[in-house]
């Protein structure tokens, strides 16, 4: 096996402690520090369709992602200053009123692995926060809005009106337990995800 | 200088400030459902 | 209890314990599950009632002349806030609509260094390492520290006195039960929700499987020592609610393993002292239903958030009463006539052998979580159709 297949496996099997050591193998053997990274990318696209595919569960897709962060943290003084494979900045928040993370910190690990450079506003995020964020940061392409309880809906859709108010052609990607895709349309909002594993690629299809 | 008491101690003696208001049992029972209320 | 009273309260409450043992009723129970909805269908906010109880129990007095129930599944979380306050605590939790809400990551005090601590006894560290974490105030044990818990105390009695009155008055002056008499956990859930946070217990079942195992076992005994003495009337025809959590995150194996274990462990300790439990399934549990063979018998019930409950009836009915069913998305968006199709349909499914309650698949938080019109008639339906 290449030393780049290793770090495939590693992050697929979500082999954490094993991953850095790995990834310095790589690159000590001549990789390129990008190709070890869109190998990494590649192996979460592969975690988060079996994951929407029902055939392994939350816990080893976030295995998975925390071993690929691990893999970039080595990767990263190699690749300073290297931007031109990122796929932009996502800006992410749980609505105002709503302070349920558990499913938007999954996402922001599955955002992140797919080649987003994320920033994440936490919870119980006003509307205008996410406007002022995306004024803030640099390469803003995605707007994504989480929200869990029936009673935050509105505040969702108050977010995702807001961000469309001020900036029309930004994407807007919607989740949570009580959204649909019916809902994500009514609201104005670009996309759609029913989980993690598929909110990475919806995402990616988003600003493609 | 103060003494400075465990919040185990502490909830003995607010037992103790209030044991004359019910029964044991029922104090008791109340800070029982406080504390697993302050898990939340 | 006034007398005519006395036989509505009686009559529904025998028709839900026969449900309970599986049993067929005269018909099929209805249970209402709502936190805040009877209160804004009568124009009032969460804020209002939170601060006069009085008036939550005159919104449950005008919503229940119009719309039919049996029973309430409980109260929700209620007027925690005050408790909270009075201990500075205002990072973790924030109430929506009247209704606690917690954020995972800032939630969990706990670090991976006390999993000993609480092993060797969970009451003393709860109290003596967890709480001091959680609330600064009573780090320094001294006379602020016993004056912020004086406050504490002061507002959960309050808390509990509204609680009991609100109860008392919904059950023995409007006749209708509300089941959950108390809350209990299972001790991986309580890492989960109270202690090590999602990420943290995913990397302990992980990286300290051991620790995690014995931390489990020790608060699942700590757990229900405590909560078969808050609630100690078993057989009084109510129940222990038991949310349950991560166990339909973990993949089956580890649900065997890390989970499945302490749930038996509880259901037989409660059933044993002849409770009947009433099992919260939040998110969906198909994948785990092979497993219930292995539930003890007694008066065990389930409320089902997601999957056919008829296929779920068929597989697992034969260990636990099954409730739910009518999805609260077709009575928000639905037509009349759809809702009592919707139904129809259910009941034709779920009710032939008994050991089935109606109700709705998820709690009603909002107004909007079902139209007054719709669970009006599907009640009037449910009433005069699902008779045995």
């Amino acid at each position: 096996m290449s030393k780049i297949e290793e770090v495939k496996a590693l992050v697929e099997a979500g082999k954490s402690k094993k991953i850095a050591a790995a990834v310095q193998e790589a690159l000590d053997a001549g990789d390129k520090a990008q190709d070890i990274l869109d190998a990494m990318v590649a192996s979460m696209s592969v975690v988060g369709d079996k994951f929407s595919a029902g055939e392994i569960f939350v816990p080893e897709m976030l295995i998975a992602a925390k071993s690929m962060s691990k893999g970039v943290e080595v990767l990263k003084p190699v690749m300073a200053g290297d931007t031109s494979n990122s796929l932009g900045t996502c800006i992410m928040g749980t609505v105002a009123g709503d302070l349920h993370d558990i499913g938007k910190n999954l996402v922001v690990m599955m955002l992140e692995s797919a080649g987003f450079d994320m920033v994440d506003l936490g919870v119980d995020v006003a509307a205008e926060k996410f406007v002022q964020a995306v004024k803030d940061n640099d390469n803003v392409v995605l707007v994504a809005c989480s929200g869990l309880l029936t009673t935050t809906m509105p505040a969702l859709k108050e977010a995702v009106q807001t961000v469309k108010a001020a900036f029309p052609d930004m994407k807007v990607i919607v989740g949570g337990a009580p959204v649909t895709p019916e809902y994500a349309a009514e609201i104005g909002a670009d996309g759609y995800a029913p989980d993690a594993g598929s909110a990475a690629v919806k995402a990616k299809e988003l600003v493609a | 200088m103060e003494e400075i008491k465990s919040v185990e101690m502490l909830f003995e003696d607010l037992k103790n400030k209030h044991k004359n208001e019910m029964d044991e049992e029922s104090l008791e029972m109340i800070i029982d459902e406080m504390i697993f209320s302050l898990l939340f | 209890m006034d007398s005519s009273i006395q036989t509505i309260y009686t009559e529904k409450i025998d028709r839900f314990n026969l449900a309970f043992k599986r049993d067929t009723p005269d018909r099929v129970p209805i249970l209402f599950m709502s936190e805040m909805w009877p209160v804004h269908h009568c124009g009032l906010s969460a804020e209002k009632v939170l601060k006069n109880p009085l008036l939550f129990y005159k919104a449950f007095e005008k919503t229940f002349s119009e719309i039919y129930i049996d029973g309430l599944y409980g109260l929700g979380n209620l007027w925690i806030k005050p408790i909270f306050d009075a201990l500075n605590n205002s990072g973790s939790y924030k109430l929506t609509d009247g209704i606690v809400n917690y954020e995972d990551k800032i939630s969990c005090y706990m670090d991976v260094d006390d999993y000993n601590s609480l092993i060797k006894n969970p009451g003393h560290y709860i109290l003596n390492e967890f709480f001091p974490k959680k609330f600064k105030v009573l780090e320094s044990g001294d006379t602020i520290s016993a004056q912020a818990l004086e406050h504490a105390y002061n507002a959960f009695v309050n808390y509990r006195q509204a609680n009991l009155e609100l109860i008392d008055k919904t059950e023995n002056v409007l006749g209708i039960p509300i089941f959950a008499r108390t809350l209990a956990f299972s001790g991986p859930d309580m890492l989960l929700d109270y202690f090590r946070g999602f990420e943290g217990i995913i990397t302990d079942i992980n990286r300290i499987p051991q620790l995690f195992l014995k931390a489990s076992s020790a608060l699942n005994l700590f757990i229900t020592n405590i909560k078969m003495r808050i609630y100690n009337t078993p057989e009084d025809g109510h129940f222990i609610l038991l949310p349950l959590h991560l166990g339909s995150y973990l993949k089956p194996k580890d649900f065997e393993k890390y989970y499945l274990p302490f749930l038996n462990q509880l259901l037989e300790m409660y059933t044993k002292n002849n409770y009947t439990v009433c099992l919260f399934f939040e998110n969906d549990w198909t994948p785990y239903l092979e497993y219930f063979d292995s539930f003890p018998d007694g008066k065990i019930l389930g409320i089902f958030e997601y999957g056919d409950l008829s296929k779920i009836k068929k597989k697992v009915g034969h260990k636990i009463c099954i409730i739910g069913g009518m999805p609260i998305s077709q009575l928000s968006y639905g037509t009349k006539k759809e809702c009592i199709d919707m139904a129809k349909r259910i009941i034709d499914e779920c009710a032939p052998g008994g050991g089935y309650i109606f109700s709705t698949d998820k709690i009603l938080l909002s107004l909007d979580d079902g139209c007054f019109e719709n669970i009006r008639a599907v009640h009037e339906f449910v009433y005069d159709y699902a008779k045995y």
